[in-house]
């Protein structure tokens, strides 16, 4: 290891005895659903971690990933959390949405994460020993046609490092990684897995589900439910991506659920309709949708909130 | 012996027949209606320069109609009947050319276009975008075939292409490049096409 590098884990290591738990930064931004563009208080944490650290040499680990663009992309997680981008066409979706929590709770945490998971080939998040496999870490770095992810290798290294931790049933029959994988099963998450994923890395939420991944659960109005589950923190839908982005004009005759997204608000609008405003893709969208139709695409909700009296770092 | 092998030649007709595109739907469909398509195109070019969006017709009868305004911050997502007020208050609304966008939608649904955007590609870790088409077509479509869709990139400069046609990374020249996950084919230097099972 080279002497800056462990420098670095040292620092790493030290710097997590004192952590700020992601508790007491979700306070400071004022809330759970403190949704706000400008720097707050933990992403000038993070941005000054990384500009204390300024650089990282090449990493054994991850043969492909150019340490400087990984530092280039560390700084623009932290500055721009919205902006996180899971690519096109790929199945990454649900880590997309998961994390939401940590750009936009503790972006400083997740910096940290971070650089140790790129100088040590592993790293810990939450409750969480992540040890990525070689053949995902040969390729983060490689995935190319995908967008904005083409340039992102420290999101590749992320988003491969959780689909090759956490596994459901979608990934019984590809269970090994193989280049392109990420468009296919391998990457895939049920709602089990989801919410799995959620107690795990994020130990200070509390999270509760309702829904499954072929029965839709019964409410009698979205709009009221969303909007009272939105009031303790973040909210995750899974819904039918089919219907919420239209490619092609055959019925299908099976509606699934395939796409997670993050709640940022629901409003009544003047028409009659719902304006369903949600974060994915790397972008705030706001879509006017009547409530039958927010009825047909959603599977499944899941909210979480910060334990009271958490102690958990 | 005779039944067997007409029968047999009848099903892989029908099987060869609905796995691929008829063949008007070539480089030829592109000549044939090229000033149509280039028109639509240029105009979407011009439109969505300042004030991004893309439009997408939601069923086969070209009367649904999906609009994307994209800002710094959010994307709108609208669904509107083509020819209702509510389309034409929120294209006042977004300042956008209300005379240039319905003409433009009047020219998608008179080509069969069911979907307009921009996307972004990436070359040595540089940011490029291109103009991206849908077509579907009745010759494209039968109650026994896949839905199918004819789609056009446009690139804004000249792009490699392999002896076969299909479309290059310029990044690495014998690798293929893919868009939306399908591998395009050369109309000339700075357009390819493909078919796909989804228009967007």
């Amino acid at each position: 290891m080279h002497l800056k590098n462990l420098y670095i884990t040292v620092a790493i290591i030290i710097g997590n005895l004192f952590i700020t738990p992601l508790i007491s930064v979700a306070q400071s931004i004022g809330g759970a659903n403190n949704y706000s563009n400008s720097l707050s208080i933990s992403q000038d944490k993070a941005i000054q971690f990384l500009d204390s650290v300024q650089t990282v040499d090449s990493s054994k680990h991850w043969p492909n990933v150019d340490p400087v663009l990984f530092m280039e992309n560390l700084r623009f997680f932290a500055k721009s959390p919205l902006k996180f981008y899971e690519g096109k066409g790929t199945n990454f979706c649900a880590y997309m949405a998961l994390t939401y929590i940590p750009l936009n709770y503790d972006p400083e945490y997740f910096s940290r994460f971070m650089i140790n998971l790129f100088i040590n080939g592993k790293a810990t998040f939450g409750k969480v020993n992540l040890k990525p496999g070689k053949r995902v870490r040969n390729e983060a770095g490689l995935i190319k046609y995908k967008g904005a992810l083409d340039i992102s290798p420290a999101g590749q290294m992320w988003f491969l490092t959780l689909a090759d931790h956490f596994k459901g049933y979608l990934n019984i029959l590809n269970h090994r990684f193989d280049k392109g994988d990420e468009n296919t099963f391998w990457a895939s998450t049920n709602f089990a897995k989801f919410n799995r994923m959620l107690k795990k890395l994020f130990p200070q939420f509390e999270v509760h589900a309702r829904g499954a991944d072929i029965i839709k659960p019964r409410i009698d109005n979205w709009y009221k439910y969303l909007s009272e589950k939105m009031q303790k923190g973040p909210v995750f839908v899974y819904l039918n991506n089919r219907l919420l982005y239209k490619k092609t004009h055959v019925k299908a005759r099976f509606g699934i659920p395939t796409h997670y997204v993050v709640l940022l608000d629901i409003q009544k609008a003047d028409n009659g309709k719902l304006n369903f405003i949600y974060w994915d893709y790397g972008r705030k969208s706001l879509q006017q949708v009547t409530p039958k139709f927010l009825d047909e695409i959603i599977y499944g909700v899941t909210n979480s909130s910060l334990k009271p009296n958490n102690n958990e770092g | 012996m005779k039944v067997k092998l007409f029968i047999s030649g009848i099903i892989l007709l029908a099987v060869l027949g609905g796995c691929f595109p008829t063949q008007k739907f070539t480089y030829n469909y592109y000549q044939a209606n090229e000033k149509a398509l280039q028109r639509i195109k240029t105009q979407y070019a011009r439109l969505s320069k300042d004030r991004p969006f893309s439009i997408e017709f939601k069923d086969k009868a070209f009367s649904k109609l999906g609009l994307e305004i994209i800002t710094d911050s959010i994307r709108y997502i609208y669904v509107f009947d083509s020819d209702s007020q509510a389309l034409t208050d929120t294209l006042r609304k977004y300042h956008f050319d209300e005379r240039a966008v319905n003409d433009l939608i009047y020219d998608m649904r008179q080509n069969s276009c069911t979907w307009i955007t921009t996307l972004d590609y990436y070359e040595k870790r540089q940011r490029k975008q291109l103009y991206f088409l849908s077509i579907r077509h009745k010759d494209l479509t039968a109650k026994w075939k896949d839905e199918k869709y004819f789609t056009l990139a446009f690139f804004s400069s000249k792009q490699l292409f392999d002896h076969k046609n299909r479309l290059l990374d310029k990044d690495l020249d014998t690798q293929k490049r893919s868009i939306n996950g399908e591998i395009f084919y050369k109309v000339n230097d700075s357009i390819a096409y493909t078919y796909t099972g989804h228009f967007r």
